[in-house]
């Protein structure tokens, strides 16, 4: 919880263009991204944001039913008639070891939140990848990637971090190639032993910045202490392309037009910034895993 | 230092699922090579070149590396593994090798300095052989010798080896250099032999994918091959289709396309308008060439398929002969050439091996493995094992048979013997052995057995009880008190299954000590056993049983005809002799209930021979009679095992080791009525009673022997009665039709079965006298695995059953064609068949069967031509059809260079008619060959 | 089909130790923001530990009291199957390294409460006996005082062999597994737990093997809180 008096100090100095570890209102923490570091899964990243938000993702590959789907949801069903497409399940997990500003209930609320926002931004063409490759053999059987992500630090804009942490393991993970047979009409398929394709459309995931709206101003990469002073915040989903792949409104105050659409377009300016850094970032991994050097992890 | 290793696996289910495994490199693995300095493991190798082999070496050559040659080998870790994904049979006999040869194995995987990472888009095949040079590669600089030599097929292998500076050859090329005559042959065959036609394809294997998809889809089935008796070239096999098996045929070269008895195929069913007709065609040796089913004769149409891939092979050696007429003879005797092989098993096809000593192998029996059967050639590929002996001699042929029926006959082992009392033959029954056994030791006990019987398994008593009762008892002996579970005499008796009975010779299961002697309940010395007491009433009503185990002093051992003439012989009024006779009179309204309830009387053809006293050939042939002391001795067993099925049941009714016979369907007694309905006989299959009612008014009053040949003709419709585990099936499926009983299990022979010895210690449990059993015998999986367990098909009860059924039927065979060896008889006999181009008689003095051919001389038209409506054989006004009573004549056709075996040949003498019988100054001619490469 | 050797006849295990072998230890501490935290590795079973305290507790209690929580991150083993929150074994595994851990507490604070977090990252074996390494190295890295390590390890036994530290394959095979945790200086065992049958006969050896691994692993901790 935060006091009145301390609101007032933050916003009075995010008016005046400083915040409390001395960043303007533009800019991030410096963060450690890794990949490759849990080895029983088909692709991982680790985000580490200085200042204490620690995320890892692990991603799962399985083969499954193009069939079989939770019925329960919408948006799933529209899924559902598309028979030639593979499919994407995303879970967001609080590790109990975070350091929690918020209690139980918020925190359950927030993952679900988070793991909605997820499986919606990449279950379509917004996501970047090319669902259709997924698919094996169309109409029975379709590559399923299980993105489970657990949140082990709080420390601030988590929902920017996760998305970075997504976007580093789809990067880094490998499927198994799949040979395809068919007799008279039935098919079946085998896979290799090794898994060494990458996931089509992956440079095209997006990231997301989320700006905390506190009085007139926005920060970007808020700290929590910032995120308790703000009412509203906007979190956008863009690609490496510029274009928009998502849009959130988060919180519990109103915001204006005119200052959300400001906050918009600079957080679309802001994510080509973080992707190109990612970029590179990612570069240096890929080189790092040819090389066959083992990742720091967490040692 | 550590390494990751992970792959991807596909699960059966269909899942796909990574395997992540950790993999450590060490500095402590040592070379094996004796002369190095800084290793000291010891090892068997000795000086001298080293080869490393790769897999597909090991894997294709195994005969070969069985050879005394071949010594100093490294085997590679790499290699092992390999081998054990390809295949575990052929593991198993390289880790049996090993101990026994000069072979090191060396854990190049885990060995820093040879441990070899896969590189980017590098196959799993290419990093192996990799590995396999770096390996070579390492040894080379380790000893600083260049006497490493590396061994593979692989010329892709050999070129890289050799421009990294090591020596490789090829197989061929290293065994050469060998200085062993024999050696080069068991080099198995692979590259492609086309045949002299080479435009003979058969259509292509579908891939494994395609094959399990289409089994997913219903569009192929899956069944095991099973190749007609009669006639290589048709087959069958059972699928399960809408849960219900169907039985499909397979005509045709074609359509067989390169499967092999015994082989798990995947099979496709063919539209309706391609089903053939069940009547079948006899084919022998002689090449027939593609049936052509006579499109007019469209009758009794049965489903049609074709095999489209291979699931899984069944190959095993074979035991045969070279086919004389495809061998060349050269002046050169050791040059290589290529021959056909016959196997004794009809089923097989002929196979081509490749051999220098062609010459010295004709005449020979001799074993064969298959290695491959390439689409454009005719016959499969093999390479030669090794010589059994001369054809025709007894020892070989008796050899044969046990090897083509899969019994284990070695002598026990001394790690066997070990578990044998150590008292030996001077074992006697002590105090000790008396804690919780009762001591029969006073009753009037005896035994009853077939002369010459040494291993005594069962005897019996009855004594009258002061209520007017009678007290019976059946002893067995107690064969669970001396072989303990799981050691190796445990596990040696369950490997072998049963013992099985040769006419020379009997095959034991246990060790002669305790079959013949500590476990025989001989006369005259204290015995240990397990016994079932009932109370019964003299009209055969059983009040009361119990077990328990005992010890037990029999007064007499006799052969049933000593039994009998106690039994006849009102004087005799020894309490022995009246236990007998009262004995006799239960037995006889037990048997009055049991046909009551159902049960069938069934014949065999089965002959006994009587041999000459020193010489082991066949004097002459008895039928094998029933007196009433068989019988007497069968009623009482039946009542043991009936009475001690239940009670195993009720105390463990998901693990107990039963015995069922299932009721046989419908249609496999179709023939059998119609063939009877003209002679006005009605049968009537429905139950067991309402058959054993049919078949006791199946009576010709002109013909004494019609009935028998009825009985004989229906116990071929009959299903095999298999064990099984009680846990597995619902209580109706216990039903023993045969027996009419509604449970049923083996009991009374434990020495000579290995199933009876599992239900002994069941008993055992059940009755509290064994407090601390394992678990194992009370575990439903590890029953259910002993009776037809797919992981380790050898320690399968009902297989070994089974098994040995055959190879008694087979040495009756072997001594029946002996018996005619040199002979001309002439004797009545009855058509049991009609066939397309001939018929099959049963000559019941001999218990034989044998074939007639339409056409006795292969280049002469038939005689007799076949009207398939009514479905006899007619010649003129002469008609033959099934129970028509002929006469034959028989000789026997020496199994020679042109057949396999010794061959039973008819003709028909009555009814008379030209041209079924060859004139009566020639010698019977040997068959002519109609052979084709 | 093919029957896995776990030992090969060579005298090496599937992933090349010899029997009497453990896997490779790495152990650190202070990796986040809490009272103590700690990450341990052994093979390939990973897991971070965080501890809270010691804090002030709503109940009555004289003496403090652990709070302890698993959690199995939803990529940690090797099948996609989603590991729920209450999974019994899970609960289990909480309630012995509580009970484990209270008994060591050098009993000084009355109505305070301890929470001990622990994340597994990736699971290969030995869970529970990883688990209690880390959660007292974590302790000791919170400064709350402990009357001596508590190491835990297991074993097991493979033709006619005792074998050290299972992995995941040797463990989901027949073997029965030992998992023991005692205090290395007096070797008072604290918690043993097996599945499986073993023989009496071959108890002992087991036991003692177990018993070395726990001194092997306390050097090897002892190494890293030291640094």
């Amino acid at each position: 919880m935060i006091s009145k008096v301390e609101k007032d100090y933050i916003s009075k100095g995010i008016a005046a263009g400083i915040r409390n570890d001395g960043r303007g209102p533009n800019e991030s923490r410096q963060l450690e991204l890794e990949t490759g570091i849990i080895n029983q899964a088909s692709g991982s990243c680790r985000v580490s944001v200085r200042g204490g938000t620690e995320v890892l993702v692990g991603i799962k590959v399985s083969v499954g039913d193009i069939q079989e789907l939770d019925t329960r949801d919408e948006e799933e069903e529209a899924m559902k008639n598309r028979a030639d497409v593979g499919r994407i399940v995303c879970s967001v997990e609080c590790s109990p070891s975070a350091k929690i500003v918020l209690d139980k209930r918020q925190i359950e609320e927030m993952c679900i939140l988070y793991t909605q926002i997820l499986n919606r931004t990449l279950n379509g063409p917004q996501g970047g990848l090319d669902l259709y490759k997924l698919c094996i053999i169309p109409g029975s059987v379709c590559w399923i990637l299980n993105i489970d992500v657990l949140i082990l630090n709080y420390g601030g804009s988590v929902f920017d971090a996760i998305f970075m942490a997504v976007r580093g393991a789809i990067h880094n993970t490998r499927l198994a190639k799949v040979k395809v047979e068919s007799t008279d009409g039935a098919f079946d398929f085998e896979v290799e032993d090794d898994e060494t394709e990458v996931l089509e459309g992956r440079e095209n995931v997006p990231v997301a910045v989320t700006a905390f709206q506190i009085d007139k101003n926005h920060v970007i990469d808020a700290m929590p202490l910032e995120e308790q002073c703000s009412d509203s915040s906007v979190s956008v989903m863009v690609n490496k392309h510029g274009k928009l792949c998502g849009v959130q409104k988060g919180l519990k105050g109103s915001l204006e037009t005119s200052l959300l659409i400001n906050m918009i377009q600079h957080c679309q300016n802001k994510g080509q910034e973080v992707i190109s850094a990612m970029d590179s970032f990612l570069a240096q991994e890929e080189r790092r895993i040819i090389d066959l050097v083992e990742p720091v992890g967490f040692r | 230092m550590l390494f990751s290793k992970s792959f991807i696996k596909k699960t059966k289910k269909g899942s796909v699922i990574k395997i992540v495994k950790e993999h450590y490199l060490r500095d402590d693995i040592d070379c094996g090579i004796p002369s190095c300095s800084s290793c000291k493991t010891e090892s068997q190798l000795t000086d001298g070149p080293y080869i490393i082999p790769d897999t597909n070496m090991l894997y294709h050559q195994i005969d070969l590396m069985e050879h005394q040659g071949m010594q100093n080998i490294i085997i590679l870790q790499t290699v092992l593994q390999e081998l054990k994904h390809k295949s575990l049979p052929i593991y198993q006999r390289i880790r049996n090798l090993i101990p026994k040869k000069q072979i090191y194995v060396f854990c190049n995987e885990h060995h820093r300095e040879t441990f070899v990472k896969t590189e980017m888009g590098e196959s799993p095949n290419d990093r192996n052989d990799r590995a396999i040079r770096r390996a070579t590669e390492w040894y080379v600089a380790h000893c600083n010798k260049n006497n490493f030599i590396l061994v593979t097929d692989d010329r892709d292998n050999r070129q890289k080896a050799i421009k990294q500076g090591l020596a490789a050859k090829s197989v061929r090329e290293y065994v050469e250099t060998l200085p062993f005559k024999d050696i080069l042959d068991l080099v198995a065959n692979h590259d492609e032999v086309l045949d002299a036609q080479n435009s003979f394809t058969y259509p292509e294997h579908l891939s494994q994918i395609q094959i399990s998809a289409g089994l997913k889809s219903g569009a192929f089935h899956q069944g095991v091959l099973s190749i007609s008796g009669h006639n290589f070239l048709e087959a069958t096999t059972i699928i399960k289709h809408n849960n219900e098996e169907k039985t499909i045929h397979i005509v045709g070269r074609e359509h067989l396309n390169r499967g092999i008895q015994g082989d798990v195929v995947a099979i496709q069913v063919l539209p309706e308008s391609e089903w053939k007709s069940s009547i079948s065609t006899i084919v022998e040796e002689e090449v027939a060439e593609d049936l052509n089913v006579d499109e007019k004769e469209k009758i009794d149409l049965v489903p049609t398929g074709k095999v489209v891939g291979i699931i899984k092979r069944n190959w095993r050696p074979y035991c045969g002969t070279i086919d004389v007429s495809s061998v060349q003879q050269t002046s050169t005797l050791s040059a290589v050439q290529s021959v056909f092989f016959w196997s004794m098993d009809k089923r097989i096809p002929k196979i081509r091996i490749k051999t220098r000593q062609a010459q010295d192998l004709v005449g020979k029996r001799i074993i064969v493995a298959i290695d491959s059967w390439e689409k454009n050639s005719r016959y499969p590929a093999g390479h030669f094992v090794r010589v059994l002996g001369e054809v025709g001699d007894k020892q070989t042929e008796t050899e044969v048979l046990l090897l083509e029926h899969d019994v284990p006959f070695a002598p026990f082992s001394p790690l066997v013997l070990s578990f044998l009392p150590e008292e030996g033959e001077n074992w006697i029954v002590q105090d000790k052995h008396l804690a919780n056994r009762r001591d029969f030791r006073g009753w009037d006990i005896c035994s009853i057995d077939p002369p010459g019987c040494t291993d005594i398994d069962d005897a019996l008593h009855a004594k009258l009880l002061p209520n007017g009762n009678y007290q019976v008892g059946v002893h067995i002996a107690d064969v669970s008190h001396f072989v303990k579970p799981e050691n190796a005499m445990d596990l040696e008796a369950q490997r072998r299954g049963t013992t099985v009975y040769l006419v020379d010779k009997r095959i034991d299961m246990l060790p002669g000590l305790l079959g013949t002697n500590l476990c025989s309940l001989r006369s005259n010395v204290d015995r240990l056993a397990f016994s079932c007491i009932w109370e019964i009433t003299p009209q055969a009503e059983i009040l009361s049983c119990e077990y328990t185990k005992s010890v037990i002093r029999s007064k007499n051992s006799f052969t049933y005809d000593e039994a009998q003439a106690r039994l006849d012989d009102p004087n005799m009024n020894d309490p022995v002799s009246l236990g007998i006779k009262a004995l006799n009179t239960l037995a006889k309204q037990l048997r009055k209930k049991r046909m009551e309830a159902g049960a069938l009387t069934l014949a065999s053809p089965e002959v006994r021979f009587r041999m000459e006293n020193d010489s082991q050939d066949p004097v002459d042939v008895e039928m094998k009679e029933l007196k009433d002391t068989n019988a007497l001795v069968e009623e009482f067993m039946l009542l043991a095992n009936i009475y001690v099925a239940k009670k195993i049941y009720d105390t463990f009714p998901d693990s107990s080791l039963l015995r069922r016979h299932p009721k046989p369907p419908a249609n496999n007694f179709e023939p059998l009525i119609k063939a009877v309905a003209p002679l006005g006989i009605e049968i009537d299959p429905s139950t067991s009673k309402t058959l054993s009612d049919s078949l006791d008014n199946a009576v010709l009053p002109s013909d004494a022997y019609f009935n028998k040949l009825i009985r004989i003709m229906t116990t071929r419709c009959m299903m095999q009665a298999v064990y099984f585990c009680s846990g597995t099936l619902s209580e109706p499926d216990f039903w023993h039709y045969g027996l009419a009983s509604p449970i049923y299990t083996h009991f009374t022979s434990p020495i000579r079965r290995y199933s009876d010895l599992q239900v002994h210690r069941l008993l055992a449990a059940c009755i509290g006298y064994e407090k601390d059993y394992s678990s194992d015998l009370v575990d439903k999986t590890k029953v259910k695995e002993m009776c037809d367990g797919k992981m380790i098909i050898n320690l399968v009860l009902n297989y070994r059953h089974r098994m040995a059924q055959q190879a008694a039927r087979s040495s009756v065979e072997l001594y029946t064609h002996l018996f005619f060896k040199g002979k001309t008889l002439q004797e009545e006999a009855y058509v049991i068949r009609i066939l397309k181009n001939g018929f099959v008689v049963l000559i019941p003095k001999y218990g034989v069967e044998g074939i007639i051919y339409s056409s006795p001389n292969p280049d002469e038209p038939a005689v007799l031509t076949l009207n398939a409506e009514e479905n006899v054989l007619v010649n003129g006004n002469i008609r033959i059809g099934l129970f028509n009573k002929v006469k034959v004549q028989i000789t026997v056709n020496e199994a020679g260079e042109a057949g396999q075996r010794s061959k039973l040949c008819l003709e028909l003498i009555e009814p008379s008619i030209k041209g079924m019988v060859k004139p009566a100054e020639s010698k019977p001619k040997a068959k002519k060959q109609k052979t084709k490469k | 089909m093919s029957r896995l050797e776990l030992i090969t006849p060579e005298g090496l295990r599937v992933d090349g130790r010899r029997p009497k072998e453990t896997r490779r230890i790495y152990s650190r501490t202070d990796l986040l923001a809490a009272d103590g935290s700690s990450y341990i590795e052994m093979g390939n079973t990973k897991l971070i530990t965080t501890v809270y305290g010691p804090k002030e507790s709503k109940n009555n209690n004289s003496n403090s009291i652990i709070n302890v929580e698993f959690h199995l991150a939803s990529f940690a083993s090797g099948s996609t199957a989603k590991k729920l929150r209450n999974d019994k074994k899970l609960m289990e595994n909480s309630i012995a390294i509580r009970d484990i851990f209270e008994s060591v507490l050098i009993k000084s604070f009355g109505r305070s409460e301890i929470d001990v977090f622990i994340q597994v990252l990736q699971s290969d074996g030995g869970v529970l006996a990883a688990a209690i390494n880390g959660t007292c190295l974590a302790l000791i890295d919170a400064g709350i005082p402990i009357t001596d390590y508590v190491t835990a390890c297991t074993a097991g036994y493979c033709n006619e062999q005792a074998i050290l530290d299972l992995n995941y394959i040797e463990e989901s095979s027949e073997v029965p597994c030992l998992t023991v945790a005692l205090t290395p200086k007096n070797e008072k065992i604290l918690l043993m737990n097996m599945e499986h049958r073993l023989h009496l006969d071959n108890f002992d050896s087991v036991l003692s093997l177990a018993k070395t691994g726990c001194q092997t692993i306390y050097e090897s901790l002892d190494e890293c809180i030291r640094k």
